[in-house]
C-alpha cells in the first residue's frame, strides 16, 4: 500500500461526443473525479479532494506543478496522458517535472502506473518517439513523401 | 535469417502468409502456459493439450460463459507473462523482417475462443483504419484450426474490390455477400503456424460447425517510428524491443535537445 496523497487531472473534452469506439459520451469531471478516486484507493493511495482539469488539445498548464505543492501531493492520476498533449504532441518537459516533483505518476486510460526512475524513463521512451512520429505525420515533407510527390 | 524469401514475396502479393515458429520450443512453452491457465479456469486437471484445448466447449458450452471464460483468459495468461513478446521471439524470423528490430507490441493480445456452433463468429472487418495500417497481424493458433473451425480473409486485390464494390453501391448487401463468398479464402493453420495479415485486409470467421474447439490469439505489431493510427498508442502498445543506437539517439535527444 502506497499511503501517496494523488492529484486528480482529469480532461476536459472539446465535444461531449464518445472519445474512444463504443462509448456514447465524454466522461463528464464527476465522473473521472470519481474513476481517478477510486484508481488512487486500489493504489493504496488517497485522492485530494478536487480535481485540476485540462482541455483536450490544450493540456494542463505549468501551474498544475503549484497545485501539487499546495496540495502536498506525492503522486498524480492523471485520466488519459493527453492531459500532457498541446495539439500533437504531448508536453514531455512538463510530464517530466511532474515526475520529479512527485514520483508518482498513474494514467487510467491507458492503464499505466509508474513508480520508479527506471520504468519512468522507459516509458518517457515511447513518448519521444510518439511525439516523433506525429510531428513527422503532420508534416507536409511527409505527406509528400507517402503520396509520392516531388518530395519523396 | 530465418523464413526464406517466400513467405514476404506473398506476403506483399497478398496481404497474408503462414508461416511456422521460427522458435518452435518458444511456441510450445507459450501454449503450455496458456493451456494451464485455461484448465486452471475452467477446474479440470490438465492431461493432454491438443485434446484439452479442442475439447474446452465441454466445460465451457458457449454463450456469456464462453465470454467470461474468454476474457477472464485474457486477463490470467498476462499476468506475469509477456505474452505478446513470446509470440514476437516464436515468430521473430519473419517478423523482424516486417516490422523491423524497433517494435511496439500490443499490451495485451486477444483471446478468441469458439466452441462448436457458437453464434457469434468474427463479423467482417478490418484492423486498419482505426489501426496504423503500418501494422501486421499475428493469428496464432493453439490447435489445429481449418475449415469453418479457422478464419477467413480476403487478400489484397479482393480487399480493394470489395471497398470498390460497397463505396459504388453501398445498398447492396446482396452482392456485397456474394463478393465475400466468392473471393474469402477460409484459412488453414496447424498448430505451430501463424497467419501472418495486413493490418488493412478484411477478415472474419464463420459459426465453426467442426466438432472441436477453436481457441486463437491474435496481436499486432508495428515498428516504433511507423506512422499511428487513430488508437491511443500509449493505451494499446508497449516497447518491446529497441536497437542499441535507437537507445542512443534516444538518450541524446534527453540530454541535449
Amino acid at each position: 500500500m502506497s499511503g501517496r496523497v494523488y492529484l486528480g487531472i482529469a480532461m476536459e473534452y472539446a465535444t461531449p461526443v464518445n472519445p474512444e469506439p463504443g462509448i456514447r459520451r465524454a466522461p463528464t469531471i464527476d465522473e473521472q473525479a470519481r474513476a481517478l478516486s477510486r484508481a488512487a484507493a486500489t493504489r493504496g493511495g488517497a485522492l485530494v479532494e478536487g480535481v485540476v482539469t485540462a482541455r483536450q488539445n490544450e493540456g494542463i498548464g505549468r501551474e498544475v506543478l503549484g497545485s501539487l505543492g499546495a496540495a502536498g501531493a506525492t503522486g498524480a492520476y492523471c485520466l488519459t496522458v493527453d492531459v500532457f498533449r498541446r495539439g500533437d504532441l504531448i508536453d514531455r518537459a512538463l510530464l517530466t517535472d511532474v515526475w520529479s516533483a512527485t514520483g508518482s505518476l498513474g494514467f487510467l486510460i491507458e492503464d499505466v502506473h509508474l513508480e520508479d526512475d527506471e520504468a519512468f524513463l522507459g516509458w518517457l521512451d515511447m513518448v519521444r518517439a510518439v511525439n516523433s512520429v506525429r510531428t513527422r505525420d503532420a508534416s507536409d515533407q511527409w505527406r509528400s513523401l507517402v503520396s509520392g510527390g516531388a518530395g519523396a | 535469417m530465418t523464413g526464406g524469401p517466400y513467405p514476404f514475396d506473398e506476403f506483399e502479393a497478398r496481404g497474408f502468409c503462414v508461416v511456422p515458429a521460427s522458435r518452435p520450443d518458444v511456441l510450445d512453452g507459450l501454449r503450455s502456459h496458456i493451456w494451464s491457465v485455461a484448465m486452471r479456469l475452467v477446474g479440470v486437471p490438465a492431461a493432454d493439450a491438443d485434446s484439452d484445448l479442442n475439447g474446452l466447449h465441454r466445460h465451457v458450452p458457449g454463450g456469456d460463459e464462453a465470454t467470461r471464460f474468454r476474457l477472464a483468459l485474457t486477463k490470467a495468461m498476462s499476468e506475469g507473462y509477456d505474452v505478446g513478446a513470446t509470440v514476437f521471439n516464436a515468430f521473430e524470423g519473419y517478423l523482424s523482417r516486417l516490422v523491423g528490430t524497433d517494435v511496439l507490441s500490443q499490451r495485451i493480445p486477444n483471446v478468441v475462443f469458439q466452441p462448436p456452433g457458437d453464434p457469434h463468429p468474427t463479423e467482417l472487418h478490418r484492423d486498419a483504419p482505426a489501426n496504423s495500417p503500418y501494422e501486421v497481424v499475428v493469428w496464432l493458433p493453439l490447435v489445429d484450426c481449418f475449415g469453418t473451425k479457422s478464419m477467413y480473409v480476403l487478400d489484397r486485390t479482393a480487399t480493394a474490390d470489395a471497398l470498390e464494390a460497397y463505396r459504388r453501391n453501398p445498398g447492396d448487401r446482396s452482392g456485397f455477400q456474394s463478393l465475400l463468398e466468392e473471393r474469402s479464402v477460409q484459412m488453414s493453420v496447424p498448430y505451430g503456424s501463424a497467419l501472418l495479415f495486413w493490418s488493412a485486409l478484411f477478415h472474419g470467421s464463420v459459426v465453426n460447425r467442426e466438432p472441436e474447439s477453436r481457441i486463437s490469439l491474435n496481436t499486432r505489431f508495428k515498428n516504433l517510428f511507423a506512422p499511428l493510427g487513430m488508437k491511443d498508442p500509449f493505451r494499446y502498445f508497449s516497447i518491446l524491443h529497441t536497437t542499441p543506437l535507437t537507445r542512443m539517439g534516444m538518450r541524446f535527444q534527453q540530454d541535449e535537445a
